[in-house]
């Protein structure tokens, strides 16, 4: 919900705010109207107090009045002087009536005591002896007293007369519908707790049953008296129904939530204001939110648009603020990135040495072009160009002239080719695409290319001659598609630079020889491992003892597809891939594995192994076949290493080293081939080789061409002046060898004998071959 | 009652006697605990063998300025006793006592008429408007009686022989110990007699707002 992540932030934001400062004003509010209201109430609560105290002594004055009256009435006086018990108690009723005190009671001098209800008297014990002594003391006294559970307030006048005879008293009780009556006045709880010293009672009051007993628990632990306190949400307060002693406590309650109650309200406005704002809040984010989204969204849809490439969605900005400002910014950086990306895409389309298009091109070119030349009837002409010479000039002169060389060769051919497209292929190659009814109009343009090159280049003041070389390939008629058109221009480029032709147009099969080739180069090593190449071993015979057996070892390849592959096929193969070494260390391990078995089998026979240039290269094969030669048991003399003229070309100081290295381990080694390479006599005079292979083409017609005959005996007689044996290869008829023999040359090798044969049956030849030649 | 009684008598014999008659003389210095002396304490002294007085003499128990004069009066039994009344407001004397129980009505001077008292014991006055009068006759079975001084010191003559001896004092609480003296003429006897079981004087008037109460 990435489109409502701002809207929710907001919302959370505004309302959040609003709640907090809600409910900090409701918390302020809250604790201001706590205080006052707590205060309203404990002054309420001291009021109270102050009223059950004026309430306590209205009534104590009640008492006082009428006891005064009754103790100062002579004929009361007289009853009490004459213990006239039944006037002295009629006395008491009738003054107790009066203020409709509870009970009277009269304390003769003997301690006799009346009262005006014989249960009360009769219950007493000594509840009233501090009442006596004070009111002994004083005259008048006033007291809290318990009697039986119940709580009076009395108050005891003396009876003089004028000595004292007596004590007279009045009591209220305190009943119920005192803490009613409390409660209606002050509207607090009212409760009367009497204390006996350790325990305290619920006497009477206002309060349900819980409450009285949570109080009684409260005062138990904690004696409050006098002072406001509060627990479980009631105010509190204790007051002493008599300054004399705490026997009687009026308990003055207000709850909180009663004392809150008119607050209730407020706090359901504060709520709902809450609410209110809270929703205004949500509102406003909304606003706010759409206000910021759209924007955003729509410009979120452009950027989805740009990261699509499409860099022309209009925008529109109507806004001055800062999200018209990021739409602005939107804008050009859309165009930014369409100019931007239209010039990556030409630099990366395009060589920015020539500044023509690369091989990025090459296709979309060529498949435009093929697409075109359909409706036209017309052919699509392929070239590959490549300057001959150009490693040389950048070798020569320098990578400036080298650059500067493949600026002006692009240009020239641009220039020539008008109608065509020129790309630049890689290196010093140039590609072109040429379209045309006739071969021949191409043809002509081809020459037309090579001519501009007659004259040299000026480059840099210096005169560069460039040479350059055309590869052709045509379509429909030599390709089907843009990819093969553009291999065989390439193969027959190719092709033309092995034939030495400056154009070079492709012809049908160069294309699949090619892939042939490339996969024999795929199959080689698994067919090497799989076993389905082999070594055979054609015989070589010495002229004058029939008897001194040679070998030379060939690779055969079967393939399970393709058959059999000829050497000469794969082995060039594998030299260009370098593959050639692999299978040269292999031939040597199973040749001289053989050689081992062979002079096991008391054969005296030496073996001849083919060695290819690039074997010459690698420094460390003379030690392996040391090694090879050691691990076998098989004499160095045994080994014939075989070489071509050409094999000595490259590298011929490496070369020479390495055979040097070879012949030291007592290895003979060949010259193969002789008569079909380049070399020179001063050369051959260099190697370290003990024979000569004359190149079976000069043999096989031997008995019949007299300039083959002449060529053979010079050979001949060249290789003996120089000190080596000389071998014919393609010995094929009695003929050939007898002129051989004449010549003086001293092996033979070919069907005359025997074709290469494998191992077993080689050996088979050997065996038969020496029985006849015993017999 | 003899027990809160700690005080005691001595009795150092001096008696005097006098031509038939009056011939012993007593002296007495009545003390209270803390031997301060002990006004209006009343000394009599009670012959053995009981006489019937048939005489009737007269006392004066007046009222001047809201007080009975005297505070202490000692009369032998059958004595009448006049309240005249120096006052110009009117007084209502009345005695619960069960010595003599009567009441003078509301009157003025010397309206009202003399009251005898018959029957020893002790009566105490008051007046039924005025609270604060309080005055104590004691009417005793002899004709040797007296009232101490401010000095606490009683002067007493009577004829030789044997006594019981009676002490009263308005804040004695219960009877002074029984005890006997004998008087003969040829000495004075000087006697100090220590009160003990005395109530606290009242020191303050009755309070009479109730609000001291509460």
């Amino acid at each position: 919900m990435p489109k409502f992540s701002y809207l929710l932030k907001l919302l959370t934001f505004l309302i959040g705010l609003v709640v907090i400062l809600e409910a900090i004003s409701y918390v302020a509010t809250r604790v201001v109207i706590n205080k006052a209201v707590t205060q309203n109430a404990r002054a309420e609560l001291l009021s109270g107090g102050e009223l059950f105290t004026r309430i306590m002594q209205t009534k104590v004055e009640q008492l006082a009045l009428s006891v005064k009256v009754l103790t100062e009435d002579f004929g009361f006086k007289d009853a009490v002087a004459t213990s006239d018990e039944k006037t002295i108690a009629s006395a008491l009723i009738n003054h107790s009536a009066r203020v409709k005190a509870d009970v009277g009671i009269l304390i003769a001098s003997d301690g006799k005591l009346i009262a005006s209800d014989q249960t009360f008297g009769l219950q007493i014990v000594d509840e009233f002896n501090n009442l006596k002594e004070q009111a002994q003391v004083r005259g008048q006294a006033y007291d809290i007293i318990i009697v039986d559970g119940r709580a009076y307030q009395f108050v005891m006048f003396s009876v003089k007369a004028p000595v004292v005879i007596g004590l007279a008293a009045m009591g209220f009780e305190i009943k119920q519908d005192l803490s009613v009556e409390l409660q209606r006045l002050t509207g607090l709880e009212v409760s009367f707790v009497i204390h006996d010293g350790k325990q305290y009672q619920y006497l009477s009051g206002t309060q349900d049953e819980k409450s009285r007993v949570d109080l009684l628990q409260q005062m138990q632990t904690e004696n409050k008296q006098g002072e406001v306190f509060v627990y479980d949400e009631l105010i509190s307060l204790a007051v002493p129904a008599a300054r004399q002693n705490n026997d009687l406590l009026a308990v003055l309650q207000v709850p909180l939530s009663q004392v809150l109650a008119p607050f209730s309200r407020l706090n359901v406005q504060l709520f709902l204001l809450a609410l209110v704002f809270s929703v205004l809040a949500g509102i406003a984010a909304l606003f706010l939110a759409r206000s910021v989204t759209h924007p955003v969204r729509v410009l979120a849809d452009i950027a989805r648009k740009i990261a699509g490439g499409f860099y022309s969605t209009p925008i529109a900005v109507t806004s001055k603020d800062e999200l018209g400002d990021l739409a602005r910014a939107f804008i050009s950086m859309q165009q930014a990135i369409g100019e931007r990306e239209q010039q990556v895409l030409y630099q990366s389309e395009h060589d920015p040495l020539t500044g023509l298009p690369n091989r990025l091109r090459i296709f979309p070119e060529l498949e435009d072009a093929i697409s075109r030349s359909r409706p036209l009837k017309e052919s699509v002409f392929l070239l590959v160009i490549d300057i001959k010479n150009f490693t040389q000039i950048n070798d020569e002169l320098s990578q400036e002239i080298g650059d500067a060389v493949l600026r002006e060769v692009g240009q020239k051919i641009a220039r020539i080719l008008t109608h065509g497209e020129v790309l630049r292929l890689g290196s010093d190659e140039f590609l072109a695409i040429l379209m045309a009814a006739q071969r021949d109009s191409i043809a002509e343009l081809a020459e037309l290319i090579h001519a501009a090159f007659k004259t040299p280049l000026l480059v840099s003041g210096l005169q560069v001659s460039v040479e350059v070389n055309i590869g052709l390939a045509t379509y429909p008629q030599d390709a089907e598609s843009a990819e093969s058109l553009l291999r065989r221009a390439n193969l027959a480029l190719n092709e033309g630079r092995g034939s030495e032709q400056c154009t070079c147009w492709y012809e049908q099969g160069w294309d699949e020889k090619h892939l042939r080739r490339l996969h024999l180069f795929r199959e080689f090593e698994s067919s090497l491992n799989a076993g389905h190449i082999s070594l055979y071993y054609q015989p070589k015979i010495n002229l004058e003892r029939a008897d001194t057996l040679g070998a030379e070892a060939l690779v055969r390849w079967r393939h399970p597809e393709m058959g059999f592959v000829s050497p000469d096929e794969f082995i060039g193969v594998i030299e260009s891939s370098g593959q050639i070494t692999i299978l040269t260390r292999w031939v040597l391990k199973t040749a001289i594995a053989q050689l081992r078995v062979l002079l096991d089998e008391k054969i005296k026979i030496t073996c001849s192994v083919n060695l290819s240039a690039l074997d010459l290269l690698v420094d460390d094969l003379p030690a392996y076949v040391a090694e090879l030669l050691q691990s076998h048991k098989v004499p160095a003399e045994n080994l014939y290493l075989e070489i071509t003229e050409s094999a000595i070309m490259r590298e011929a100081d490496k070369c020479l080293h390495n055979l040097r290295r070879l012949r030291d381990l007592g290895v003979t080694l060949s010259i193969d081939d002789f008569g079909t390479g380049y070399s020179s006599l001063s050369q051959l005079k260099k190697l370290p080789v003990s024979e000569l292979k004359i190149d079976k083409s000069f043999i096989l017609n031997l008995d019949t061409s007299a300039d083959d005959q002449l060529i053979v005996r010079s050979t001949i007689d060249l290789g003996h002046t120089l000190g080596l044996s000389v071998t014919a290869e393609g010995v094929e008829s009695e003929a050939i060898k007898a002129l051989l023999k004449s010549y003086g040359c001293d092996t033979a090798q070919g069907y005359l004998y025997s074709k290469p044969l494998p191992a077993k049956e080689f050996i088979q030849w050997v065996h038969k071959y020496l029985a006849e030649l015993t017999s | 009652m003899n027990s809160k009684f700690t005080g005691q008598l001595l009795l150092v014999a001096a008696l005097l006697m006098s031509p038939p008659g009056i011939s012993a003389q007593l002296e007495l210095s009545v003390v209270d605990d803390k031997g301060n002396p002990l006004k209006d304490a009343v000394a009599a002294l009670v012959p053995q063998q009981k006489i019937d007085y048939t005489a009737v003499p007269t006392a004066i128990m007046d009222q001047r300025q809201n007080m009975f004069v005297p505070g202490v009066l000692a009369i032998r039994v059958n004595t009448q006793v006049r309240f005249p009344n120096s006052d110009d407001v009117r007084h209502h004397v009345y005695s619960f006592s069960p010595a003599k129980k009567f009441e003078l009505r509301l009157y003025h001077g010397m309206t009202a008429e003399p009251v005898l008292f018959d029957k020893p014991g002790t009566v105490v006055l008051g007046c039924n408007i005025h609270d604060s009068m309080v005055a104590y006759i004691y009417v005793v079975e002899t004709e040797y009686f007296a009232v101490a001084d401010a000095q606490g010191n009683i002067s007493l003559a009577a004829p030789a022989g044997k006594y019981q001896v009676q002490i009263y004092h308005p804040q004695m609480s219960g009877n002074f110990p029984e005890s006997t003296i004998t008087l003969d003429d040829s000495q004075t006897l000087n006697n100090k007699i220590t009160v003990n079981n005395l109530s606290a004087a009242k020191t303050a008037e009755t309070v009479d707002e109730f609000s001291n109460l509460f």
